[in-house]
């Protein structure tokens, strides 16, 4: 059975965030309504995505590196899109990045009272990231270079729960068709089944957002269906958590999503005990 | 000559492999082992949930708290709670923290609870009583009369184990949909019976074993009479988690003989 292993501080397992800052990333994007830019949505998703991660990985004594992460940015150039001694790795512990935000604002999110009213509560959100949008989107250069970076994780972890690939882009690759390279990359494996590829789809498309799915037909244009066929079907344990959360979910659901964050992946993976009321 | 109930109380625990022993987050109460004497009797354990953080101390909150006055009706837990919860925050914000711990702690902590009362009768020379618990999530007791498995609460069947229960929170506003979960039982013991407190792992092996036709509490049992006891069973824990007749997690086993 595949996507069983455990992920430890011993035996952990690797994301990797590819993350598009091409010039068409200046476009407004629809799920978000009103006049908010591609380059500012996958900012916004890619430091609420490493929050989320790290939040999951934080335990009294501090974070444990049950993950190492990497980010690679595409535009103008393809690398490592953090700054600083970050920058000069592929991949790097979660603990290093959770103690490594450029800089932590605060923001003001609704939350449940306790008692049937909602009440604001400031929050910290850290920012690695900041919105960039330059160039083209070399999206294949992207891909091969993630799949290097994967190789090379699986080579030192060979039986390590399959790495993560989370593709944000508006999928208007300008250096080819990324299909093959997409599938270069979801075969290569771990003794625990293939590395997985989702992708996040910021589209100018007014279009109602869509979490996972599991079919083409009824997806709003071809870059949304490009992206789709590109990633990889979740894992059935993947699957069986995003159901126990209400998702609409079958065999063929993919880790696809549209104008949307994807951040639910996060809660779904598995390092522990997660309450159902944990939220 | 005042008569008491007499009962032995043993208890095992052993944290996940590979991690360390301060990693260890069920708790049990009380610590006291041995053959005692007494009118009553409170036990509880807790499986604080790895994904949470301080959730051992919020475990370790919750089995004291029963122990000390067990709850025996929801009003009576959620005023409990409340207070526990209040005493867990301002140990968690004694001192300034990276941000990530603070929004994890304001998540809360979570946690299973398990708790079991057993009283006597005052009649009839400590030869029988009562006994009443609470379950909240998926701990587990058994209780066990001669070679027959007569309780199994609030799981009876393995296949009833799920990936994500719902857990008693430090954070109250995330107890909402816990209340009407909350499971009481009472009924009654006679001298002899033994009863078995587990958490998770060790309840979907006890339960897989017996639905095989085995009798998984004489193996249980067995590491009391042991020469060495916590050497034998945490022999047997790590064997069993290598051949996975045991899933990998934090293990505790309280036994009560009567």
């Amino acid at each position: 059975m595949s996507y069983q292993a455990e992920i430890s501080r011993a035996n952990p397992s690797c994301f990797l965030f590819l993350i598009d800052q091409s010039g068409s990333m200046t476009d407004t994007f629809g799920g978000g309504g009103g006049n908010k830019r591609k380059a500012d949505g996958v900012a916004d998703i890619i430091n609420r995505l490493l929050q989320n991660l790290i939040i999951k990985c934080a335990k009294s004594e501090g974070i444990r590196d049950y993950y190492h992460i990497g980010v690679i940015g595409y535009g103008a150039t393809v690398g490592s899109s953090f700054s600083g001694y970050l920058a000069a790795q592929d991949l790097s512990p979660i603990s290093l990045i959770a103690n490594s935000p450029s800089r932590i604002e605060e923001r003001t999110k609704k939350v449940d009272d306790g008692a049937g009213g909602l009440v604001d509560q400031t929050i910290k959100f850290p920012i690695w990231f900041d919105p960039v949008a330059d160039g083209g989107t070399p999206m294949c250069q992207a891909l091969d270079r993630a799949k290097s970076i994967i190789q090379n994780w699986i080579n030192g972890h060979p039986s390590c729960f399959p790495p993560i690939v989370i593709n944000i882009t508006d999928g208007e690759a300008t250096d080819g068709d990324p299909t093959e390279k997409a599938e270069e990359i979801k075969r290569l494996s771990s003794t625990d089944g293939n590395v997985l590829v989702f992708n996040i789809h910021l589209s100018s498309q007014n279009a109602i957002p869509i979490e996972f799915s599991d079919k083409e037909d009824g997806l709003p244009d071809q870059f949304a269906k490009l992206l789709f066929r590109m990633s990889s079907i979740l894992p059935t344990h993947i699957q069986n958590a995003a159901k126990q959360e209400g998702y609409r979910i079958s065999e063929a659901t993919r880790g696809f999503v549209f104008n949307a964050d994807m951040v639910s992946v996060i809660r779904f993976l598995d390092i522990g005990t997660r309450p159902s009321n944990l939220r | 000559m005042l008569a008491y109930m007499q009962f032995s109380i043993a208890q095992f625990h052993l944290p996940k492999f590979g991690n360390e022993k301060n990693e260890y987050e069920d708790a049990f109460a009380p610590k006291r082992h041995g053959r005692f004497e007494c009118n009553s009797l409170s036990l509880a354990i807790a499986d604080g949930a790895s994904e949470s953080s301080f959730a051992a101390e919020w475990a370790k909150m919750l089995t004291r708290a029963y122990v000390k006055e067990p709850f025996f009706n929801v009003p009576h837990l959620q005023s409990q709670i409340e207070k526990l919860a209040d005493r867990w925050k301002s140990f968690v914000q004694r001192r300034p923290m990276p941000w990530f711990a603070e929004e994890k702690v304001r998540m809360g902590a979570f946690s299973t609870l398990l708790g079991i009362h057993l009283s006597e009768d005052s009649t009839d020379a400590m030869q029988t009583g009562k006994w009443s618990t609470i379950a909240v999530g998926d701990s587990c007791l058994f209780q066990v009369r001669g070679d027959i498995l007569t309780e199994s609460f609030p799981i009876s069947k393995s296949s009833d184990f799920g990936i994500s229960p719902t857990l008693l929170s430090s954070n109250d506003s995330k107890n909402k949909s816990v209340w009407d979960q909350v499971a009481f039982k009472a009924a009654r013991w006679q001298i002899g019976d033994m009863f078995f407190l587990v958490t998770d792992a060790l309840a979907f092996w006890f339960l897989s074993q017996h639905e095989h036709n085995e009798r998984p509490w004489e193996i249980l049992a067995g590491f009391v009479e042991d020469n060495n006891p916590i050497e034998s069973f945490t022999t047997w824990v790590n064997n069993a988690r290598a051949s996975s007749t045991l899933k990998n997690d934090d293990v505790t086993l309280m036994i009560v003989k009567l």
